[in-house]
């Protein structure tokens, strides 16, 4: 099996010749989906112009100073923490709880057809168009007709408040609708994880007499860090970019309170016609979202590396 | 209860519960458990049910009951013009289309682009994983968690 004759060799390399061929496609794609509109963005970021045939005239960073000083670009940014905290924060701690709950004791003490049922039920918003939860989330908040308004009346509150109406009450109620699509995303992650989990450990440590919440922190929240890992990236990545449910519920409103990046720089493209300035609030959230990602998984892989040194 | 001397085998067996008032006691916890699961069950799916219920409802049902009650009689008109007048077999296609155009292509780009990833043909299978020391000191790519060498964690 180690011999390696010279001719094995040129055969090996002249098959890795052919390996590029394979890079193409994706390299054509990378560049026609990605670096060719990133760089337009930049481009548009760098100019006054109203879009279409309008001229474009050069403003350098000009857009990004006037975004310093743009308190509307700043509030956007302090609802994409709220948005970090209603997508990634809290449908994680739910989901964790949950697909504990689920796997360990529903699954053992009532039956796995129970728990997959349960499991089913959670995960159905995430199936669901954002479109069309966001229309019958916007008509159960309704202040007049909606269901919320409806069963709190008939409850004996006399003024419900305007869900989605009023500047106070705007945020959390986008941040419920968010917790609700969401929560399904980690629980059947988390439920995959522990399934890969050996059994074997949790006995020993039942042995050592180890109680539930005991093992729970010692066994199950270690082994299923990768996963935790997985899911704070792809949901904060999410968050970071929402668009979707803000377009159907709020559009950003009421005064500013729900606005986030995404919408802030549609806004400004389509609405407003500031395209220029759309494109730098663009750059600028790729850019943030880029960092975000890079830190995760820095603190990932360190976090791996620990592991396996702490284990030697 | 069963005797104890029996090693568990083949499921984390509960070692407590040797009581014969645990068992009880278990045996209620296990209702609240269920049904709390089943409380946010119902939450998230209340949405759903809402709109269920209020697609089969006529718009004078609507303004004088509410949305909360239940339809007094199926009223499907609501459904039919919506079918015929935004022509929803047109828009069910569009989205089969696109869809099927973007799993077929995405699934080709990313065959042709794709890297062994760390747990490859390992994580597979309950138990196992790609051992980091493969080939040094493990003779296998994937160790189970029976492997006695250290790290057994994907590398």
């Amino acid at each position: 099996m180690s011999v390696q004759t010279p001719r094995v060799h040129r055969a090996a390399r002249r098959r890795q010749a052919v390996y590029w061929l394979y890079l193409l496609p994706g390299v054509i794609a990378l560049t026609a989906v990605i670096i060719v509109p990133f760089g337009l963005n930049v481009f548009y970021s760098l100019h006054r112009w109203k879009g279409g045939l309008s001229p474009m005239r050069w403003y350098g960073f000009g857009n990004y100073t006037d975004l310093l000083h743009d308190a509307a670009f700043w509030s956007s940014f302090r609802n994409s923490v709220w948005m970090i905290v209603a997508m990634v924060v809290v449908p994680t701690l739910i989901g964790l709880v949950l697909a504990a709950v689920l796997f360990d004791y529903i699954g053992k003490n009532v039956g796995n057809r129970t728990a997959s049922f349960l499991r089913a039920t959670y995960y159905l918003p995430q199936i669901m168009p954002v479109a069309v939860a966001g229309i019958v989330w916007n008509w159960i908040f309704n202040a007049e007709t909606g269901s919320l308004n409806a069963l709190l009346r008939s409850i004996g509150v006399a003024h419900p408040p305007n869900w989605l109406g009023s500047p106070s009450t705007a945020l959390p109620a986008v941040m419920l609708v968010l917790v609700w699509i969401q929560i399904g995303y980690p629980t059947v992650i988390f439920m995959s994880a522990l399934q890969r989990v050996d059994p074997e450990l949790y006995e020993a440590a039942e042995l050592d007499g180890a109680g539930w919440f005991r093992r729970f922190r010692a066994i199950t929240i270690p082994q299923i860090k990768p996963e935790t890992f997985v899911i704070t990236l792809t949901c904060t990545i999410a968050a970071l970019k929402v668009f979707a449910p803000i377009y159907v519920l709020t559009r950003g409103g009421p005064e500013l309170s729900t606005l986030v990046p995404s919408y802030y720089s549609f806004l400004n493209f389509f609405d407003k016609s500031k395209v220029g300035y759309g494109a730098a609030v663009a750059t600028v959230l790729t850019l943030v979202i880029v960092v975000v990602a890079a830190v995760i998984q820095l603190l990932q892989n360190r976090s791996a590396r620990r592991d396996e040194e702490g284990v030697r | 209860m069963t005797t104890l001397a029996q090693a568990p085998t083949q499921v984390a067996a509960p070692v407590t519960g040797t009581r014969t008032g645990d068992r009880h006691h278990r045996g209620a916890l296990r209702w609240v458990v269920l049904v709390g699961c089943a409380v946010i069950a119902v939450l998230m799916l209340a949405p759903f049910v809402l709109m269920l219920i209020n697609a089969f409802k006529s718009p004078a049902d609507y303004s004088t009951h509410g949305p909360l009650s239940l339809p007094t009689n199926l009223y499907f008109a609501g459904l039919t013009k919506f079918w015929t007048t935004v022509d929803f077999p047109v828009k069910l296609w569009n989205s089969i289309w696109t869809s099927a155009a973007v799993s077929v292509l995405g699934t080709g780009l990313s065959l042709l682009t794709a890297t062994r990833s760390a747990s490859a043909g390992c994580a597979a299978v309950r138990g196992w994983w790609r051992c980091s020391c493969w080939p040094t000191c493990c003779r296998r790519r994937c160790c189970c968690t029976r492997c006695t060498r250290w790290p057994r964690r994907w590398a």
